[in-house]
């Protein structure tokens, strides 16, 4: 067992499989001892990012059925694509239920994810987010990601001229 | 198409709300538009000025390029293919004139007809091409001297043509 303390000073034990989802957790362990403290990372945090890992640490610690791997064979093959989709439909359905949650408690799922070195994670919220943006307007933007708009309305202009093409419907 | 400045005040304003730090981590900021499609990350270009700044980087419009160019040897190719592309003036420019609209072009063929993988590299490809002879097009036609055929020439060919 490996004992993860969150920086409010929560103590968590997780499995070994589990917090070597955490490629820096494998590391640190691998040359120190099983109390790793994390200072950036809340409990709240934390919680959810161990809930993560020990799903994916169960599904990966079973051999993928043939369908599936030959699905996976296939699909790291053929076109490069930015991120790996996860393979196992089931999985994938439980990572779509848990990357819904709103853009605060996202951003910090994945700042803990990059910090600890979990790509997998890193990946699916980067993905999720990407997808929150896709297709929106500027000001729908803004608002929900509660960003200011620090544009002159001029420079605001030139940038729409600019990007017009962006701006037309097709 | 503004939307009123007090929806946006008094989410801003609520008590014990926490700002959302996308904005505080620029290098995953880039990565989140990375993923996006061009058309997108153009807009997300104008959310603010350091969205702007990331939506410029070469490095994006790279990746958004190669997710729909992107062949068996692409990666091997890359280095060279990026010193190729920077000089005839960057993947920002070669999305704007050639990939973006042979996707459009292909978006309305696939609604029409179903999948065509192959068409759609095909013509991917030659958005590439096209791009090239504009760009060589530019360097030695201008010399000073104003030719009658302007410089997107041959970049009609990237407006709907039946290539099938």
């Amino acid at each position: 067992m490996i004992k993860l303390v969150s920086g409010d000073g929560a103590e968590f034990e997780v499995e070994e499989e589990v917090a070597f989802q955490s490629k820096i957790i494998k590391d640190i362990v691998a040359d120190a001892d099983d109390v790793i403290p994390l200072p950036t990372v809340s409990s709240k945090v934390l919680i959810q990012v161990i809930e993560y890992c020990r799903k994916h640490a169960a599904v990966n610690s079973f051999p993928l059925s043939p369908s599936s791997s030959a699905a996976a064979a296939a699909s790291s093959s053929s076109s490069i694509s930015y991120s790996k989709p996860v393979s196992d439909p089931a999985l994938r359905a439980w990572d779509n239920e848990f990357v819904k949650l709103n853009n605060s408690s996202l951003f910090d799922i994945v700042i803990a994810a990059n910090y600890l070195d979990i790509e997998e994670l890193v990946d699916l919220v980067l993905e999720t987010v990407a997808d929150r943006i896709k297709g929106k307007q500027a000001q729908e933007i803004r608002r929900q990601f509660n960003i200011e708009n620090d544009f002159t309305p001029e420079e605001e202009e030139a940038l729409r001229r600019e990007n017009s093409w962006a701006f037309q419907n097709n | 198409m503004r939307r009123p400045e007090e929806e946006e005040e008094e989410e801003r304003s609520s008590p014990g709300w926490r700002r959302i730090p996308i904005n505080d981590n620029a290098d995953l900021l880039a990565e989140i538009l990375g993923r996006l499609d061009g058309r997108s990350l153009a807009v997300a270009g104008c959310v603010c000025r350091l969205w702007n700044a990331l939506a410029r980087r070469e490095a994006v419009w790279e990746v958004v390029c190669y997710r729909h160019v992107a062949s068996a040897g692409a990666s091997a190719a890359a280095g060279g293919t990026r010193s190729v592309v920077a000089a005839l003036g960057g993947y920002r420019r070669l999305y704007r004139l050639c990939i973006g609209p042979a996707l459009d072009r292909l978006a309305g063929v696939r609604r029409r007809q179903g999948p065509a993988a192959a068409a759609r590299h095909v013509s991917l490809s030659l958005a590439l091409s096209l791009f090239s002879i504009d760009c060589y097009e530019r360097l030695g036609g201008g010399g000073g001297r104003q030719q009658q055929p302007p410089p997107t020439s041959l970049l009609f060919l990237g407006k709907p043509v039946d290539v099938s």
